[in-house]
């Protein structure tokens, strides 16, 4: 669906997106993930057309260009910025861009019910937006880009400043789609966002790309051990080990188990470990 | 152009719950008729031929059109902010569309405006106009050189703020070189001369032909077609510089 070749950008001496090639297959739920500064916006820029690569090629839907009206269509877009008109009401907002796309009539009304069902917002379509939460902002904010029934959806940062309730609806929409055959790229600051919706995850550092592969791959790979914290009669101790469910029972076998705790391996600790920050530096 | 009206009908819905816009846009412009003729009322005697109220209308007239013009150039620049040009760019609309939708969301406000403007003047104030016909003429000419002129003026900003301040700035200088805040008749004769390059100066004397001296259509032909033909070659630039996003990383 989208094949990104050896793409390098810069502004001027800095080079923000280095020699990235990457490919995201049809219906896959895809995170790109990376510190403020690592380049994703510039990818998913360059991916919907607005930015020219200085190198490189990038092709959609097999040999298309993000420049072709054709293909452009098939893209929705969630921006990390609140794209939406905030003296207008919900409904206005999506009346107009769905006339953009040609929406008209009915098929413009059902469009507009379609998304307001699915991003949980029946009940607020009549009220200016600047009346909404900020969770329910970012929900117009994807219904709009849903409104033409995309093909590849691009959502940047979509969960940034919501509240749990939105969050949870917002994953619910997104695992909707998916099952529904949509093709999603996501960035997100929060790994473990990543980890219980994407199916495979980049990881960018400085525009290059420094891991790529499906959540449990680079968990594998890169998340470490389980740590086990376990207090028992004899005292406390804490234990690495990839096997931390024979680790307890052999613990048990052998001392009266007060307390426990576990950390699994994670993204979080995966990209620590490749990255050498934590994403929010 | 179903797409062009869909724009335009979205910036004019967005202009209309700006009520600062609005005041500045509609009301100001009546404001001023009735203050800066009664300012002048005595340097006009019954002799001149006009009042100090067909002055300050054929003057002031264009402080509505510059609020105007003001508020079109901040739109885009709200757009490419708040990040809905990135969704506007991702539609299957062209950049001339997108920027032919402001401009004739720019020429109704200025439309509405002048008209405005010009009814209450006749209604409380007795502005006499020879040819209705002329004076809808060099209002709609004078909507497509201002809209042009924010077209152009729009691919230099990237916020509120500086469009703000780029539009006033260039308004106040185009005000000051022809004719508008004052008589060209007193500038030194090089800026006279000078004032002949700047398209404003055009349209203030067909506005001054239509209001001051009832003047024929055929006066009217080579004010209004440069006035014209600026708003078009501004347009026309803008289309060319037009960038649909500051590049950022």
């Amino acid at each position: 669906m989208v094949n990104l070749k050896n793409v390098t950008k810069r502004f001027g001496a800095k080079t923000v997106v280095d020699d990235l090639s990457l490919t995201i297959a049809r219906g896959e739920l895809f995170g790109l993930l990376g510190p403020n500064g690592a380049g994703k916006t510039t990818t998913i820029n360059i991916i919907i057309g607005g930015l020219l690569p200085d190198a490189g090629s990038i092709t959609l839907q097999g040999s298309g260009s993000p420049q072709d009206p054709h293909i452009k269509r098939l893209i929705g877009i969630v921006p990390q910025s609140l794209a939406v008109y905030e003296s207008l009401t919900a409904y206005e907002n999506l009346n107009f861009f769905g006339r953009l796309y040609g929406l008209q009539g009915t098929d413009l009304t059902s469009s507009i019910q379609r998304v307001f069902e699915l991003v949980n917002l029946t009940d607020r379509t009549k009220d200016r937006v600047n009346t909404y939460s900020g969770g329910m902002k970012r929900r117009l904010n994807i219904a709009i880009a849903l409104l033409h029934r995309p093909s590849l959806l691009i959502l940047d940062e979509p969960t940034v400043g919501v509240d749990p309730q939105s969050r949870n609806a917002i994953f619910d929409t997104l695992k909707n789609l998916k099952a529904e055959g949509c093709t999603t790229l996501l960035t997100s600051h929060y790994l473990e966002e990543a980890q219980q919706l994407c199916d495979s995850v980049a990881i960018l550092d400085e525009g290059k790309l420094v891991a790529r592969g499906t959540v449990e791959e680079l968990i594998a790979l890169h998340g470490g051990q389980s740590i086990l914290t376990v207090e028992t009669t004899k005292g406390k101790s804490r234990i690495e080990t990839h096997e931390p469910v024979q680790a307890i029972v052999r613990i048990h076998a052998e001392e009266q188990i007060i307390s426990l705790k576990m950390e699994s391996p994670s993204l979080e600790k995966a990209f620590l470990n490749i990255t050498g920050k934590h994403l929010r530096d | 152009m179903k797409e062009i009206i869909t724009l335009t009908r979205k910036d004019l819905q967005l202009l209309l719950l700006d009520k600062t816009s609005l005041i500045v846009t509609f009301a100001l412009p009546v404001v001023l008729v009735a203050l800066i003729g009664s300012v002048f009322a005595r340097s006009f005697p019954p002799s001149s031929g006009i009042t100090s109220y067909d002055y300050a209308f054929s003057k002031v007239m264009f402080w509505g059109v510059l609020g105007g013009l003001a508020s079109s150039v901040a739109s885009l620049a709200i757009e490419k902010n708040s990040g809905t040009i990135i969704r506007i760019q991702l539609a299957p609309v062209h950049k001339f569309q997108v920027l032919a939708g402001k401009a004739l969301a720019c020429i109704s406000v200025i439309l509405i405006s002048s008209f405005l403007t010009w009814t209450f003047a006749s209604l409380l104030f007795g502005i006499k106009t020879a040819s209705p016909l002329n004076m809808i003429l060099i209002c709609f000419s004078n909507a497509v050189l201002f809209a042009g002129l924010m077209t152009f003026l729009a691919n230099f900003v990237s916020t509120e703020r500086a469009a703000g301040a780029l539009s006033w700035s260039v308004a106040q200088l185009l005000a000051c070189f022809s004719g508008i805040m004052f008589p060209i008749a007193i500038m030194p004769s090089w800026m006279g001369h000078a004032a002949n390059f700047n398209p404003v100066t055009w349209a203030v004397k067909a506005m001054e032909i239509v209001l001051w001296t009832g003047g024929t259509f055929g006066e009217l032909v080579l004010p209004v077609s440069i006035t014209l033909g600026s708003g078009l070659f501004f347009f026309a630039l803008s289309v060319y510089l037009f960038r649909w996003t500051t590049q950022n990383a």
